[in-house]
């Protein structure tokens, strides 16, 4: 009976032996032990190790130039992961600073917006559904209109914010403009003005600095009656 | 609606531009979908066969890529216009917002996990967009930026009323 399987599973061997060299694993050859003979087997084993590359070996294993080439791929790999984290953190912390945080101008357009619409010399003038917008633009990609903004610092180191954007109601339409300055030690921003202008009606003003300042008496007039700067 | 004396190039008022946003995404599938199952279809035919099958993967493969870039951007673009409508702002939430109701839609028919999944993870997509746009926009088109008109002076300020 061996004699008659022994053609079979020697051909068997043959095929899986080529197999072994990628696959090395024990257990096919403690299937065919009994079979095939245990020589041809350890030869077989020494070439599934001998074939493993450089990308396999231990680091004392390297030859000099191989220390090289790992170095050079791992540090290549570092540098990749390192600039995507980067590229990540920046878009992120740019998203923040510019949608997500209270003083971005998103979030400043939504609360003038909404005081406008609360404000009721506002909608007597624009009338209901007051809706607002930026600056017309000839980007084809942008969905929304862009609102005219800027923040810059004086040299004082004040931050002075200013934006203005249309509003549109169903009687009429106007420009809302609004200065803000953030002194060097403070979070928040105050307002300098906040105005509702309609074309040919007077300035509606939310919100006027100079109020504030004379309320305080002659404090903020400056020095010999002069404002110098802001 | 708009300011007389400026043309505006901008883009088509809310319910057309749906219509244009769909074929745009639509092309752009299509157009994409063309190069990617061409080298597609040619890596993966054999030899002598390969023109014949690029073409025969594109032919099948880059109108179905293009349907699913429209039904997105036209789905994109109408809960756009919505959001819009019911915000009455335009400002970069409006991309969020939409792209939250767009990713909820189209997984909509994998149960409610999977909707909300789905909406989550493409709101943050559409807010790195953004995000990436406003860095783009910052970096590149510093110039092209709409602009205010600087400070306006105290004595402009002084003769208004208050």
């Amino acid at each position: 009976m061996s004699v008659q399987l022994s053609t079979p599973v020697r051909s068997i061997t043959l095929r899986s032996g080529i197999r072994a060299i990628r696959v090395p694993g024990s257990l096919i050859h403690a299937h065919r032990r009994p079979f095939s003979d245990t020589r041809a087997n350890s030869q077989k084993h020494k070439i599934a190790i001998t074939s493993s590359s450089a990308s396999s070996k231990k680091w004392e294993e390297l030859s000099k130039s191989q220390k090289f080439a790992r170095t050079a791929s791992t540090g290549a790999s570092f540098v990749t992961v390192v600039i995507g984290a980067v590229l990540t953190g920046a878009i992120l912390a740019m998203l923040y600073t510019e949608v997500f945080a209270p003083n971005s101008i998103p979030n400043w357009f939504n609360n003038i917006h909404n005081r406008i619409k609360a404000d009721s010399r506002c909608t007597k003038l624009l009338g209901e559904r007051i809706k607002a917008y930026g600056e017309p633009t000839s980007n084809r990609w942008a969905r929304n209109r862009p609102i005219a903004s800027s923040i810059r610092k004086d040299k004082h180191g004040i931050e002075h914010l200013i934006m203005h954007f249309n509003v549109e109601g169903t009687v009429d339409k106007g420009v809302v403009k609004a200065h803000l300055t953030k002194r060097p030690g403070e979070s928040n921003y105050e307002y300098k003005y906040l105005f509702l202008q309609v074309p040919g009606k007077a300035r509606v003003y939310l919100e006027n600095g100079r109020d504030r300042g004379s309320g305080e008496g002659g404090k903020k007039k400056g020095l010999f009656g002069v404002q110098w700067g802001w | 609606m708009r300011q007389s004396n400026l043309v505006d190039h901008s883009r088509d008022p809310c319910p057309w531009v749906v219509l244009s946003d769909f074929g745009g995404a639509f092309a752009m599938g299509a157009v994409g979908g063309a190069i990617w199952h061409g080298v597609k279809g040619f890596k993966n035919s054999p030899s002598g066969e390969r023109s014949i099958g690029a073409l025969t993967s594109i032919k099948a493969r880059a109108p179905v890529l293009g349907g699913n870039f429209g039904v997105w951007g036209g789905l994109f673009s109408s809960f756009d216009c919505a959001v819009k409508g019911v915000r009455q702002k335009e400002d970069p939430y409006n991309a969020i917002i939409a792209g939250f109701f767009t990713g909820g839609a189209l997984a909509v028919r994998g149960g409610v996990k999977a909707a909300r999944n789905s909406a989550i993870g493409c709101a943050c997509l559409l807010a790195v967009i953004e995000g990436v746009g406003i860095g783009l926009n910052r970096v590149t088109a510093g110039g092209s930026r709409p602009q205010n008109p600087g400070l306006p002076s105290e004595s402009s300020t002084e003769a208004l009323p208050a």
